[in-house]
């Protein structure tokens, strides 16, 4: 009876050292080593096939002794860099990466990519035929980036040169997921691709580009008519011509509007802000606005949304109209004009929200005119009146959101004053 | 029941919440969007209340026959041939979810984490979990329930919580989504959904008391509602409708999407965890019942040399159907929504008839006595 008891504890004994064992390499096992990762995907319209695939491939040595600084560089198309660059013309996204897979060593791996490219004249076309493929895709992350460039992808991604971040995975991360900036909105694949297949929302991308300007000279073709007197309010630029000159050439400003899965025109950076701004996904930045009496001088703010936007539809005769409350509030961070508008802030709040409000009707007027794209989901407000999906799709909002009127109210109240307290009027 | 084995309540309602609501990784979420568009949620709070109305009706039937299992509320009925169907069926039934299950959760596991594993590879881990799960008997198994049902509950709460921050409440609109018809007549058949509540009328000689039996029943009823319902509504707060009906893994999808800054990311690895371990729990306990119902059949002492043959068969059946999609469909389609025939319809029969059996005896003891 011990003997069989004794016996029994080897036969397990040797059962769970097979197992772990032979198991701990099955079918799937693969060594981070040899796997390639691309950190970001460009697509564009082919020349030799359809489709222009370039993948910028993360050189993880490159990464970890930091050579990838600003002498590193990216896009070098190897020999030390902390990227490579590689493009194919390919029939589709993944008879492209199976063509590159005969090229280079190791197995392309997306579940780090962090950013997709599209090319503009690939945008304008259509992009419907390679969402689906990225959106089944195991190995492609919902929380991709994805943009619109302005220039070919191929050439684009060569132009990314992080210069702060070793890794550019990183620089991805930091530049497109941050709260600061309002002049480009966040989009990500899982978010692009439910509006394009939405009816009640249209879909917009990050726009990027080049910069034109390579030195300080070249800024002025960027600058006004009349010179560096007229103030052009940091907002108006679009990416690729944001009047800038920087060891890196990329940028990022503005939307691509999309109407279905076309993309349709492109809104500038206060655009982009306007958007956020109903939809409410802005956080804060920067406003330049005309002081209220000295018109040649601004006063700046910080302007955060306090509460989400409060949207109520209405259909009065068969047509949608909308009321946008916008809540916000800011602080002053320059007032160039010695007017002491932290004692009298009234007039610069109610001068900023009327200005905020034209640069909001303006927007939604291009987007029911010119682009007649939903790109703020007012079809999800107005989806909430009918009982069910088939009076909704009778309804027909594609074909109703140009008909829309919108009434705006915005409420700004000046909360700080930075570390001023007054202006001193000399 | 082998040597008549006790354990408590809280053990049984861990073996059939997870039972019920195992379907939640699988299909649930994207069922109800397809049967109800966006009010999926208001079918899955029908579907609940239903079931609750007839579960009172089947635990009243079920008073006169305390510490009964429903093979021996059979044999009452209609003596052992009664016995022999009823336990065939049962086995029927529970040996299509083990394959259906099994094939499902394999197919899913090579999907998104073994892709180049072979089918059967990935399967043996399920079949080598179901074996000795059987060997080791049923205290083993709803002992297991009892402590890893709480985790993997919280674990699942907690995904929800986290995945708040998708939802968007215009997603439920319009209310009624694709018509009250498809909710509360189409939905009826759903009611299938909690099917799995028959392993409660095979524990009954384990729990003991009638008043157990009924609160466990309404408990893990109550239990698997709320988490249905919770899941169902996530969803379609989290995915637009039409968007919602592509997701194969409704749940694992909803995962992916969940990030919180730069360092929670990736979070879908706790939830193959979590969702392996309730498919290996729920696949153990079907198996068992499946043998236990069989050695029943055929009057047998022991289950255990039961066991390898039935494990083979449910490898070898799990293979036939010809991919995922059909297996999707032959769960949703045909089990969901005619399960419900069997669990209450059948079980609602036996009970009926043993009642007016049982009435029918106690008269005629009584007449006997007065004569």
């Amino acid at each position: 009876m011990k003997l069989k008891h004794e016996l029994r504890r080897i036969i397990i004994v040797l059962i769970c050292s097979s197992v772990m064992l032979t198991m701990t390499g099955c079918f799937d096992q693969r060594e981070i080593d040899d796997l390639a990762y691309p950190l970001a995907m460009g697509i564009d319209v082919g020349v030799a096939d359809n489709l222009r695939l370039t993948l910028q491939l993360a050189a993880p040595l490159s990464i970890s002794d930091g050579s990838g600084g600003p002498s590193g560089g990216g896009g070098r198309g190897g020999g030390g860099g902390p990227t490579s660059i590689i493009t194919v013309d390919a029939p589709s996204i993944y008879s492209g990466l199976n063509m590159i897979n005969n090229i280079i060593s190791k197995e392309i791996n997306m579940s780090h990519t962090k950013i997709i490219v599209f090319s503009k004249a690939l945008a304008e076309k259509g992009v419907k035929l390679y969402l689906h493929a990225l959106h089944r895709g195991r190995e492609f992350r919902p929380d991709i980036y994805v943009a619109v460039s302005t220039d070919p992808p191929d050439q684009y991604l060569k132009g990314i040169k992080p210069t702060l971040e070793s890794s550019p995975a990183k620089y991805y991360e930091l530049m497109l997921g941050k709260d600061f900036t309002s002049f480009y909105p966040t989009v990500r694949l899982n978010s692009f691709y439910f509006k394009s297949e939405s009816d009640a929302v249209e879909p917009v991308a990050i726009l990027t580009g080049l910069s034109t300007y390579n030195t300080v000279d070249d800024l002025k073709k960027a600058g006004s008519k009349a010179g560096g007197n007229e103030i052009k309010p940091e907002g108006h630029y679009e990416a690729g011509n944001i009047p800038v000159v920087a060891d890196q050439k990329n940028e990022f400003m503005g939307v691509a509007v999309f109407k279905h899965e076309k993309m349709v025109a492109m809104m500038n950076g206060l655009e982009s802000s306007c958007m956020q701004l109903v939809t409410g996904e802005y956080k804060h930045a920067y406003w330049t606005l005309p002081d209220v009496y000295e018109k040649d001088k601004i006063v700046v703010m910080n302007i955060f949304q306090r509460k989400k936007p409060v949207i109520i539809a209405a259909i009065k005769n068969g047509k949608p109209c909308f009321k946008i409350n916008l809540d916000l509030e800011g602080d002053f961070t320059s007032i160039q004009s010695d007017i002491n508008y932290e004692k009298y802030p009234d007039v610069m709040e109610k001068g900023a929200s009327e200005m905020i409000k034209e640069e909001i009707t303006a927007m939604l007027k291009r987007t029911l005119y010119e682009f007649d794209s939903d790109i703020c989901g007012f079809g999800r407000y107005v989806k909430s009146k009918f009982l069910t999906w088939a009076e909704w799709r009778k309804f027909d909002w594609e074909n109703q959101y140009r008909k829309s009127s919108f009434e705006i109210n915005v409420k700004l109240k000046m909360r700080r004053t930075g570390l001023m307290i007054r202006s001193i009027e000399h | 029941m082998p040597n008549r084995i006790k354990f408590g309540k809280w053990e049984a309602v861990a073996l059939l919440i997870n039972a019920i609501s195992t379907k939640l990784y699988l299909y649930y979420p994207r069922m109800t969007v397809e049967d109800a568009g966006t009010a999926g949620w208001i079918l899955s709070i029908y579907v609940s209340l239903v079931t609750l109305m007839i579960f009172t009706v089947l635990i009243r039937l079920y008073k006169r026959f305390e510490g009964m299992d429903i093979l021996e509320v059979s044999e009452i009925c209609g003596g052992k041939v009664l016995k022999t169907l009823t336990g065939l069926i049962t086995v029927g039934v529970l040996f299509y979810l083990t394959v259906i299950t099994i094939r499902e959760f394999s197919e899913d596991m090579k999907v998104i984490s073994l892709p180049t594993s072979p089918l059967s590879f990935v399967m043996l881990f399920f079949i080598a979990g179901m074996i000795i799960g059987g060997f080791l008997g049923l205290e083993a198994i709803v002992r297991y329930h009892a402590i890893l049902v709480p985790i993997i509950s919280i674990a699942y709460i907690l995904i929800l919580i986290g995945a708040v921050k998708l939802m968007d409440i215009s997603n439920i609109y319009p209310i009624l989504g694709t018509g009250a018809y498809d909710i509360f007549g189409k939905g009826f058949f759903r009611i299938s959904v909690f099917g799995d509540i028959l392993m409660l009328f095979l524990i009954v000689p384990s729990i003991g008391s009638y008043k157990n039996v009924k609160r466990i029943g309404y408990t893990a009823i109550g239990f698997s509602s709320v988490f249905l319902t919770m899941g169902s509504l996530a969803y379609i707060l989290s995915f637009p409708y039409p968007s919602n009906l592509e997701p194969f893994l409704p749940m694992y999808q909803m995962t992916r999407l969940i990030t919180y800054g730069r360092f929670f990311q990736r979070i879908e690895s706790v939830f193959v965890f979590i969702w392996a371990t309730a498919a290996l729990m729920y696949l153990t306990a079907n198996f068992y019942f499946m043998v236990y119902v069989l050695s029943r059949i055929f009057d047998m002492k022991y289950i255990r040399p039961l066991i390898m043959p039935c494990a083979i068969i449910v490898f070898s059946t799990a293979f036939v159907p010809q991919n995922l999609v059909s297996v999707l469909n032959i769960e949703t389609n045909i089990f969901n929504k005619l399960i419900w025939v069997i669990t209450f319809g059948y079980v609602g029969l036996i009970l009926i008839f043993a009642n007016l059996r049982e009435r029918a005896k106690r008269r005629s003891e009584k007449d006997e006595t007065e004569a």
